[in-house]
């Protein structure tokens, strides 16, 4: 299990430096002057030029890639074009924020999803079943921002009690957690209702409740269990694109995220903010993967013996088919 | 399972009773207070990079640094240049050696006298850094005379160099000598009304009053300036008193203040001018006539500032160099247009519009779309992301473009020649007319304002017959706040002083 998450971690490396090379392509051919967004449009041209070679954007595309990857090597990202800051400085200001709200939000999907798949799936063909589907459909179709305004409108301006932006208190992270767990909500309780479904026509479950099993604990300790394969990795992805930030969330709550981090420094063309924070990402969801992974193997006992036994690498091509 | 949702319900109404309670605690706190408030809550729309004050690269940032530090002088809100840290000075007959008297006694925050050198050395960084450029580009060097005396010399004799130098802020010599830029960026020491607390990233700035300001301390002991980039957000918190005071809501917003009734607000021209460029290598004189005359202005207004921008035929205000109304005009005659094109022979135009995409931008584009397709003229839209536009707008494949500028309040010399010279960095309407760059120059170098007032007529004149581009509007400046806050009104250029404001 350790050799094969070693493993896991080394291939991270191939992965990363791919990563950089293609996002640092793009920024090099995006034709998009970074000297003169950052000084305006009253800036003398000698002044951009200036700025231009102090930057050393004038400088060949490989050569500043090359230039790019032997500091990042040596643990230096470079300095934002925009503050004049070391990258990381900010996006480790910024990520706490982010992990809050992906932490919160996945628990939130996670428990809420899995519940109503569950209820979804024992009642199937009943109205309860029918209103959750409705809502989950409802869920995954009402855009975030929308969700977040309205939400705003009544909590904060007519109700007052919840704050209308930044990260003060543990109050003001729950209408931003809903409004980011919603659409996570409504893909986790119909991926849970179908491999639920899947799973309760099985024998065991029928042996299980003929051995006079109380009803919930068939669902949640065979059925469920049984169902999980799926499920995880819904939350998994989930959870890796929660931690991306998300964009339209952050912007209207003014909550300090990644996601916002990032899309700021793509429009104000600030290179070094652009790849440091595209490779943490990039870095985050290649762990959780491998987390994901992992925990197939914990649930999944025929998984776990490959892992232990097997020595020949050819189970991979197996386990994704299997999945 | 029925336990289950009960559990869920439970947990639901405990949290919102939680919620509830909270929220009871922390609405008191602002009612029941008699005292006057000693605080104001300020939202801007998006955060500054640095406030290292050489280095600003907003507007905003500029203006917001104004509270912290204070230049040798400063424009009034007329637009006169007052003393600040100099009290008096001196031209050269030649007018290229400027020399300062420096206040005597003021200090810094941290307790630092202002000296001779810490003036030398703002003034160098100020000319060195590219960043303040466009403000500093006739400064070659300072010399300290004595303690309290410096000059700066000039590359070319410059009239409109005081109007400028409020752009250079002084910093303390020591401070700054004693810290990395990369801190220094963050820790900034002035001379200003309000002194530097504590800046968390993406969230907020809080400053408090200097006591000992040379200027008079401020009223308002504590200020928050807040970072919320969406408009709808800044006015909910506006409205539940999340925030007394912002000046960046969108002109809808600001509507819906203005008809909510529960917040002030007040408007003023703002110092943003757009304008439809032609690109004049392409387009003859006759049809940027013709054209000129199929745009209804209004209409722009309404669909993209909900009718709060200000119409002008001019890149200038009343009371600026070159101001005149003595100007050929172009109003909305959409026949006479169509006449025009005829007689020019430009039937079956097919005209491309290029621009960086932005909400504002798409409906004026769609606004031109329509208005042009009226008098037969077909517009093929190009948006582009903004950083393109500005990198390829240089080599002019375009024929129609848009553009707007930050006006200087008092020096139409910056502008005019970024705009209108032929060889002006931001000469979006390839003008390249060798009349117009000779005028150009020669207010350039002009020390006698009244003579330079009287050239830049004439350049007005010369571009409003030559239709180079079309003038639309300046955008408006509006605030909304919180109708108990005393002291304040728009202001055009947005630099508000908050050391005036009180409760």
């Amino acid at each position: 299990m350790v050799k094969y998450i070693v493993k896991r971690i080394l291939v991270l490396i191939p992965i990363l430096l791919a990563v950089s090379f293609v996002v640092f392509a793009i920024l090099s051919f995006i034709p998009s002057d970074a000297a003169r967004i950052m000084l305006g449009a009253n800036a003398p041209q000698e002044a951009v030029d200036a700025l231009r070679e102090s930057l050393g954007l004038n400088d060949p595309f490989l050569v500043r890639y090359g230039n790019y990857m032997l500091n990042a090597f040596q643990g230096d990202f470079g300095n934002s074009y925009r503050s004049g800051q070391p990258v990381f400085d900010e996006i480790l200001v910024r990520f706490p924020v982010t992990l809050k709200l992906a932490v919160f939000s996945i628990l939130t999907v996670t428990i809420v999803g899995i519940l109503l798949g569950v209820i979804s799936a024992v009642k199937q063909r009943t109205v309860i079943d029918a209103i959750v589907t409705v809502l989950s459909m409802l869920a995954a179709a009402v855009p975030g921002f929308w969700l977040a305004l309205m939400m705003m409108l009544l909590f904060a301006s007519y109700m007052g009690f919840l704050p209308t932006y930044g990260i003060e208190s543990w109050k003001s992270y729950i209408m931003p957690v809903i409004a980011l767990s919603m659409p996570g909500i409504a893909e986790l309780t119909r991926m849970t209702r179908s491999a639920m479904l899947e799973t309760i026509g099985q024998d065991y479950v029928r042996t299980a409740r003929s051995k006079g099993l109380r009803e919930g604990l068939v669902m949640f300790r065979h059925a469920l269990k049984n169902a999980l394969m799926p499920i995880i990795t819904v939350i998994g992805s989930n959870f890796g694109s929660l931690l991306g930030g998300s964009v339209v969330i952050e912007t209207v709550f003014s909550l300090p995220g990644l996601g916002n981090l990032i899309v700021t420094s793509i429009r104000s063309k600030d290179d070094p903010m652009v790849m440091a924070g595209t490779l943490f990402v990039a870095l985050i969801f290649c762990l959780i993967l491998l987390a994901v992974d992992v925990a197939y193997a914990l649930i999944d006992p025929r998984l776990r013996t490959r892992y232990v036994h097997q020595r020949k690498p050819r189970w991979r091509s197996k386990e994704v088919a299997a999945r | 399972m029925k336990k289950a949702l009960a559990a869920i319900l439970t947990l639901a109404m405990l949290f919102s009773l939680a919620a509830c309670s909270s929220g009871n605690g922390s609405a008191d706190e602002g009612e029941g207070a008699t005292e006057p408030r000693n605080d104001l809550t300020v939202i801007l729309s998006s955060e500054f990079t640095t406030l290292d004050p050489q280095k600003l690269s907003a507007n905003a940032s500029i203006n917001f640094c104004s509270n912290i530090f204070d230049g040798l002088v400063a424009l009034d809100e007329e637009n006169n240049v007052v003393p600040m840290l100099a009290t008096d000075w001196e031209i050269s007959p030649d007018g290229l050696d400027y020399t300062f008297h420096l206040r005597e006694g003021v200090k810094f925050h941290n307790g630092n006298d202002l000296t001779a050198e810490d003036v030398k050395l703002s003034v160098e960084r100020f000319r060195d850094n590219e960043w303040m450029a466009f403000a500093s580009f006739a400064v070659d060097s300072c010399d300290i005379v004595d303690d309290y005396t410096v000059t700066i010399h000039l590359k070319f004799p410059y009239g409109n160099f005081l109007s400028m130098l409020w752009y250079c802020y002084i910093i303390d010599s020591d401070h700054y000598n004693s810290l990395s830029e990369e801190d220094f960026a963050r820790n900034p020491v002035g001379t200003g009304a309000y002194q530097f607390v504590e800046w968390a990233p993406a969230q907020y700035v809080t400053l408090k009053a200097n006591p000992d300001y040379w200027n008079g301390a401020p009223h308002i002991e504590n200020l928050r300036f807040n970072f919320v980039s969406d408009s709808n957000t800044a006015m909910m918190a506006l409205n539940t008193g999340e925030a007394d005071l912002s000046f960046g809501v969108t002109p809808l917003n600001y509507k819906q203040a203005v008809e909510g009734g529960k917040l002030a607000t007040d408007s003023t021209t703002g110092n943003n001018f757009y304008y439809i460029n032609f690109n004049c290598d392409r387009i003859s004189k006759e049809v940027r006539q013709a054209i000129s005359y199929a745009i209804d202005r209004e209409t722009f207004n309404v669909v993209i500032n909900e009718d709060t921008g200000y119409l002008s035929d001019i890149a200038l205000t009343e009371g600026q160099e070159g101001y005149t109304t003595d100007l050929t005009t172009y109003p909305y005659d959409p026949d006479k247009a169509m006449e025009l094109l005829e007689q020019a022979g430009a039937t079956d135009l097919s005209l491309t519009f290029y621009y960086d995409e932005s909400s504002a931008n798409t409906k004026m584009a769609q606004t031109l779309q329509s208005q042009l397709g009226a008098v037969g003229i077909e517009l093929i839209l190009e948006p582009v992301e903004s950083g393109t536009w500005w990198s390829t707008f240089g080599n002019g494949d375009y024929d129609l473009s848009r553009s707007g500028y930050p006006m200087e309040a008092a020096n139409t010399d910056s502008c005019y020649y970024d705009m209108f010279h032929s060889t002006g960095s931001f000469n979006v309407s390839r003008i390249n007319n060798p009349e117009l760059d000779a005028l150009l120059d020669e207010a350039r170098r002009e020390l006698d304002s009244e003579k330079r007032n009287e050239i830049y007529i004439q350049v007005n004149q010369i571009m409003a017959e030559e239709a180079y581009y079309i003038p639309l509007y300046f955008s408006a400046s509006l605030l909304v706040y919180n109708p108990d806050l005393q002291g304040v009104h728009a202001l055009t250029s947005q630099n508000y002083q908050y050391k005036d404001m009180h409760w």
